[in-house]
């Protein structure tokens, strides 16, 4: 019996996040290029009677020129190697629909439903169809998993992205633990309000104290569904908050803060460090963003950014 | 290691020389036969040469028993009979040489072949002996092309004349197999001059009252001691020891010698009281001389320690043909690659430079071969299976070198007695041979500090305790602030053994091998903040496995012999990243193998065997699916966690049968048949086997091979969680035809050509299957498809005892059909080419160095053409391209490796530094991507890396 294969093979996924600090490529908080940060839904799922709005924090400080917006809402992927593009498979029904080309979309659940798509039996006609390869069968417990896909260009250049999005079930529609985007309060610099403020000469550029007001509140306790028991629920759980911060110069203590009940200290949630005489170091005026992108564990997301300068930079 | 034989010729010439005057000379003048095989003793006739004067032929050489020793000297295989002399032929004397009252001595090296003829006869040294005005012997020393009086062509031409028994082995079946040895061997040529006085032999009874002044050949023993050779004490077994006195003003000095007996014992009869001068001068010895006081009234016991020119471990000038059941077997004594250059000492790793195996990246311990997956290869020790061969998955060897006698590398058409791998089979051996006497060592080196004992109990029993335990925790834990981890244990491995082997009589052997491994790591990041909470808590792995193995072997008729092993081990493996991912494995192995062989006569062997394991054990994991071959990493956050715990009990009896048949003389062929059940998947394997050698000629050998072989999947390929309970088992079929060229004896050359078919291999799926009425995702099946072919060329030298080493060169190709693809692409470990030269070579003073050089193919790697990203996990997806569709840049490296070794009389002392990556060649093994996969860089694997290690032998 030869076991260790598998402990090698976890062993080699552990250490392909830590193979490339130092390699001399930006860090992924870095943004100096044509990126999406984020991809919102507002609210982050929908049940029967309501609609979606799908936003998107795609920005390039380097480039003014406009962009363009691709949405598609997939059932099924051709998976990564595809770029997340939509199925083209007709065996599990519909595979995919385009929802327009502006900045934001909207998604109506019953629309859906009237043009053919019902949730259950979609579902329901998923078991025991021969799906192929690259095609994954997805989790109905809760509804139906739909994938979001959106693709940004701007000057020749593109970016692919794409988020999870739940049609519920009607009964989980109804419940009172459904999610809703948990929302980010002020940033403030070194107890400053960030926004507009200009670091002075005098400041301490290499530990800027950031610190986001997050109300812990916005943690929702929820009771997930038992998949193994239908109709019973798990015990109940508080979601797990995270930020991603990203930033246009300097470097950053942490690429992501963490809030979990009972695991991480209550204030690391919203707190960082710039280092602004590292990375990418700004001029005497110029315009420094930093955006924060909050979200849940169960798909709820939002976001916020802030503009700021130095005074007289002294080399 | 080289030992030698004296055989005493012509003892009447020499000491007539003696009687005239000749004095006394360090250069003793003996004819005699040097076996590099140990301390033997050979029954022959004396041998007296022809001249014009009668050869006194009233002095009998030294009788002795053919055949082994009983082990009592370590350096000597047990089983081995030298060739003895039949037929001698006297050559002619010069006349030119007669007239000008010249001798001399003519060293010749001369092959004894498996029929006992002479062949090869090469002159090696010439010396010429006169007397001066006063009667003393000088010697001269010359090339041999300064042989003005014609002794080299005499000796030569005498020497084509001579017929040998020949030297024989006993194989594993308890045959005795000829096999064809180098000898070196000393013609004397010696003037027999009339009316000779033997002074020193003469027995005289002193007058009343006077000293004696002569030796009394029947006086009590009053000088005796040892000959140990310096630095290992091994008793020099068959060496003369000469002993002079110079008499007064005008007497004739006293002179005697005694040989070694078996314990290295020497012993002297009635000398004269006075100051003697004690002389041992033997080929491959530095001179060594000492003054010893000699008493009439007592004993005076003396030991003495005689260095070696050489303390290399190479198997010299010994051309032996083992025993070969395999048609592809390459064997390694320990020893031989002890020195082999970016090992560490370690000796299962050299098999990473034997034709057929992939270079694994970063130096790690995978042994891949022939195109196969690195789970395909079966290691065994003594023929039961290793539940880890490396620490940490490549450090060091859980087994040390010291407990080790031979490494088997079977690559393909390996015979019924293997089983359970598709692969290959790298077999272990521990050591048989009993050791003489008390040694060991102390190693202390970069990696760990090891200690080994092993010592003779009685005449039957011997024991070994082996220990050691790495340090890197003692060097990491001061520098942990400075790389902000806190190490709750740092890195530490550590392994211990200990054996018993008991010679219950003369056909029966009982051993108990115990043993003990454990690896384990665990650390956690002083500041977690930024780290996702599931993954908080640190880093912990452990491997460990503690067992026994009981062997009882029994040669139970002259024919029948019964090897019987039974071997239990507790393993476990313990995994855990923060609090969300774990991998706890726990199991027992039970194993039990017994091989009955029945050898009615030379030509006809059979062989039936049963082979059980039976592995209870529970597993828990939480994990995301790992990649199976060919697929890219999963980072962490992307892709399903599955969560598996599970209670397992794996049973799998086998039974095997072959014959080995030589129906002609140098044709043997092996057909087999063994017969595999698996439970899991409750299925039957039946796996024929055959193959064949044919000596042609004593130069070339051509050979073949096929058979059928079987292997379950990994555990978690069947697990109900992460894989699919109703896989079947994969299936190897395997060709092989070769040949193979004894190019003299120092080198030989092999060439292979392969050619696997792999089916039935485990491969991913995105399928789903309705399984107990629930339609689940089937994550893999049998659909998997495998073709390798290529070959292989090793070319070996051993050059008397300076020069060891190898040249070995593959080519190949390696493919995989994946479940539900139309097109073959690149196994993961393809290396098109895979070149190695290596070579140790013994300098004067106890120096050595090595070399290494290594010239590799790249592997196949998939590009990967950018990413997408997932908002959901806040990271970049890879979008990878086709599969092992780009190779990486050629590899390679020179390793180079200097040992300086100290000689001492009862123990040793070594230096070794192993300089690897020499010229810090910045070998590419994978790319590193930047966050979004649009840029790349190399990764490099290691710069120049120096390690050095010593060692104190005693």
């Amino acid at each position: 019996m030869k076991t260790y294969a598998y402990t090698g093979a976890l062993l080699s996924i552990t250490g392909v996040l830590s193979a490339c600090g130092g390699m001399g490529f930006e860090e992924f908080y870095e943004v100096s290029k044509l990126r999406t940060l984020a991809i919102g839904a507002e609210p982050p799922e929908i049940g029967p009677g309501q609609s979606a709005t799908f936003s998107t924090l795609t920005v390039n400080p380097s480039s003014d020129a406009p962009m363009t917006y691709q949405w598609e809402a997939c059932l099924f992927t051709d998976g990564p190697d595809a770029y997340y593009a939509c199925s083209e498979s007709t065996e599990a029904g519909v595979a995919g629909f385009p929802l327009g080309n502006a900045p934001e979309a909207q998604l109506n659940y019953d629309t859906l439903t009237a043009a053919g798509f019902d949730i259950a039996e979609i579902c329901a006609s998923l078991e025991g169809i021969d799906l192929p390869d690259f095609i994954t069968l997805p989790d109905c417990t809760r509804g139906l998993p739909l994938t979001i896909r959106l693709v940004a260009t701007q000057g020749g250049v593109t970016e692919v992205s794409k988020k999870t999005f739940t049609l519920l079930r009607p009964e989980e529609a109804e419940r009172e633990d459904v999610n809703t985007s948990p929302v980010a309060g002020e940033l403030t610099l070194n107890g400053q309000p960030a926004q507009g403020y200009v670091l002075s000469a005098d400041s301490t550029l290499d530990e800027v104290e950031l610190s986001l007001d997050v109300d812990l509140s916005q943690a929702q306790t929820y009771e997930p569904p038992d998949p193994a028991n239908a109709g019973q629920r798990l015990e109940s759980n508080v979601e797990e908050l995270n930020v991603a911060w990203f930033t246009t110069h300097g470097t950053l203590e942490y690429s992501r803060t963490y809030y979990a009940q009972g695991i991480t200290p209550v204030d690391e949630l919203g707190s960082n460090t710039l280092d602004l005489t590292t990375g990418v170091e700004p001029e005497t005026g110029e315009t420094i963003t930093l955006w924060a992108v909050l979200r849940d564990d169960r798909g709820g997301i939002s976001w916020r950014s802030w503009s700021f300068s130095v005074a007289t930079i002294t080399n | 290691m080289t030992q030698k034989y004296k055989y005493r010729e012509g003892v009447a010439s020499t000491r007539a020389r003696a009687s005239q005057g000749g004095g006394f000379s360090p250069n003793l003048r003996c004819a005699r036969v040097l076996l590099v095989f140990g301390a033997l003793m050979i029954a022959g006739p004396v041998w007296a040469q022809e001249d014009t004067e009668e050869a006194a032929a009233d002095v009998e050489a030294p009788t002795a028993e053919p055949g082994t020793i009983d082990g009592q000297d370590s350096a000597l295989p047990t089983g081995l009979t030298p060739p003895s002399a039949v037929q001698e032929v006297t050559p002619a004397y010069p006349q030119a040489a007669l007239a000008d009252e010249v001798e001399a001595d003519v060293v010749m090296q001369i092959d004894v072949t498996v029929d006992g003829r002479v062949e090869n006869i090469v002159p090696m040294g010439l010396t010429y002996y006169t007397y001066d005005a006063e009667g003393y012997l000088q010697e001269d020393e010359r090339e041999l092309t300064a042989d003005e009086l014609g002794f080299v062509p005499a000796a030569v031409e005498a020497m084509q004349g001579f017929e040998f028994t020949p030297a024989t082995m006993v194989d594993d079946e308890g045959v005795a197999q000829p096999i064809p040895v180098q000898l070196t061997w000393r013609m004397g040529f010696v003037i027999d001059y009339e009316q000779v006085e033997v002074p020193v032999v003469a027995e005289e009874v002193p007058e009343e009252g006077q000293p004696p002044s002569q030796i009394n050949q029947d006086g009590p023993v009053n000088l005796e001691g040892r000959l140990l050779e310096r630095g290992t004490r091994t008793p020099l077994v068959g060496f003369i020891v000469a002993v002079e006195l110079a008499g007064a003003e005008g007497e004739e000095p006293l002179y005697a010698e005694s040989v070694t007996d078996a314990d290295g014992r020497y012993e002297f009869r009635g000398l004269p009281a006075g100051e003697w001068r004690l002389v041992v001068n033997e080929a491959d010895y530095f001179p060594f001389e000492s003054s010893v006081a000699v008493s009439s009234t007592e004993v005076t016991d003396s030991t003495y320690y005689v260095e070696r020119n050489t303390y290399g471990e190479n198997v010299a000038t010994v051309t032996t043909t083992p025993v070969r059941q395999e048609v592809t077997r390459r064997t390694i004594s320990v020893q031989e690659i002890q020195r082999i250059p970016g090992n560490n000492n370690d000796a299962i790793r050299v098999v990473q430079n034997l034709p057929g195996v992939a270079r694994p990246a970063f130096g790690g311990g995978d042994v891949i071969i022939r195109g196969s997956a690195p789970e395909d290869t079966e290691f065994l020790i003594d023929g039961m299976g290793i539940p880890a061969v490396y620490h940490f998955g490549g450090l060091r060897a859980v087994f040390p070198s010291e407990l080790l006698e031979e490494i088997n590398f079977l690559p393909g058409g390996y015979s019924a007695y293997y089983g359970r791998a598709t692969g290959g089979v790298v077999e272990v051996t521990t050591r048989q041979t009993r050791p003489g006497q008390i040694g060991g060592h102390v190693d202390v080196n970069v990696f760990d500090t090891g200690v080994w004992l092993e010592a003779p109990i009685g005449d039957k029993l011997f024991v070994q305790l082996g220990g050691r335990r790495s340090y890197i925790d003692a060097i990491l834990l001061p520098l942990s602030d400075a790389l902000e981890l806190n190490f709750t244990t740092a890195p530490r491995y550590y392994d211990a053994q200990a054996r018993v082997v008991w010679d219950v009589n003369q056909n029966n052997r009982l051993s108990l091998l115990t043993f003990i491994s454990d690896d384990l790591i665990d650390l956690v990041q002083e500041d977690e903040t930024g780290i996702d909470p599931e993954q908080r808590g640190g880093i912990r792995a452990r491997s460990y496995f503690n067992g026994a193995q009981l062997a009882w072997t029994s040669q139970i008729t002259e024919t029948l012999r019964n090897e019987m092993r039974v071997q239990v081990y507790n393993q476990g493996l313990n995994f855990a990243l923060g609090q969300g991912l774990y991998f706890n494995l726990k199991n027992i192995e039970h194993a039990y193998r017994d091989t009955l062989t029945w050898s009615p006569t030379e030509r006809f062997t059979f062989r039936y065997g049963m082979d059980i394991r039976a592995i209870p054990g529970d597993i828990a994991v939480r994990a995301p699916q790992p990649p199976a071959e060919g697929q890219e990493s999963v980072d962490l956050g992307q892709g399903e966690t599955i969560e598996v715990a599970q209670n397992f009990n794996f049973y799998q009896p086998a039974q095997f049968v072959e014959v080995d048949v030589v129906p002609v003389e140098g044709l043997s062929i092996r057909p087999g048949f063994r017969m595999e059940y698996y439970r899991p998947p409750e299925q039957w394997a039946f796996q024929p086997r055959l193959a064949a050698r044919w000596q042609i000629n004593p130069t070339v050998l051509v050979k073949g091979a096929f058979g059928s072989f079987h292997q379950d999947p990994q555990p978690f390929e069947t697990s109900d969680g992460f894989g699919n309970p109703d896989l079947r088992l994969e299936q190897a079929f395997h060709y092989v035809a070769g040949t193979e060229l004894t190019l003299g004896t120092a080198v030989t050359a092999n060439l292979e050509l392969f050619y696997k078919d792999l089916n039935q291999l485990v491969s991913p799926s995105n399928n789903t299957v309705q399984r107990n009425g629930e339609t689940v995702p089937e994550f893999y099946n049998n659909d998997g498809d495998g073709r390798i072919f290529g070959a292989e060329f090793l070319v070996r030298a051993n050059v008397d005892t300076r020069f060891s080493g190898w040249v070995a060169y593959t080519i190949s190709r390696s493919e995989r059909l994946d479940a539900g693809s139309d097109e073959w692409r690149l196994f993961d470990f393809d290396q098109t080419h895979i070149l190695t030269i290596l070579g140790t070579y013994n300098l004067p003073k106890n120096w050595s160095i090595g070399a290494r050089f290594r010239l590799v193919s790249g592997n196949p790697a998939t590009p990967l053409l950018g990413g997408a990203f997932d908002v959901d996990s806040n990271s970049y997806v890879r979008v990878a391209g086709e599969a092992n569709s780009i190779r990486q840049p050629a590899f390679h490296q020179l390793d180079i490796r200097v040992d300086k070794r100290w000689v001492y009389n009862r123990w040793m002392l070594n230096l070794y530094l192993d300089l690897q990556n020499a010229y810090n060649r910045r070998n590419q093994e994978d790319v590193a991507y930047s966050y979004d996969f649009e840029e790349s860089a190399p990764f490099t694997g290691l710069p120049i890396i120096p390690s050095f290690g010593i060692r104190a032998e005693f």
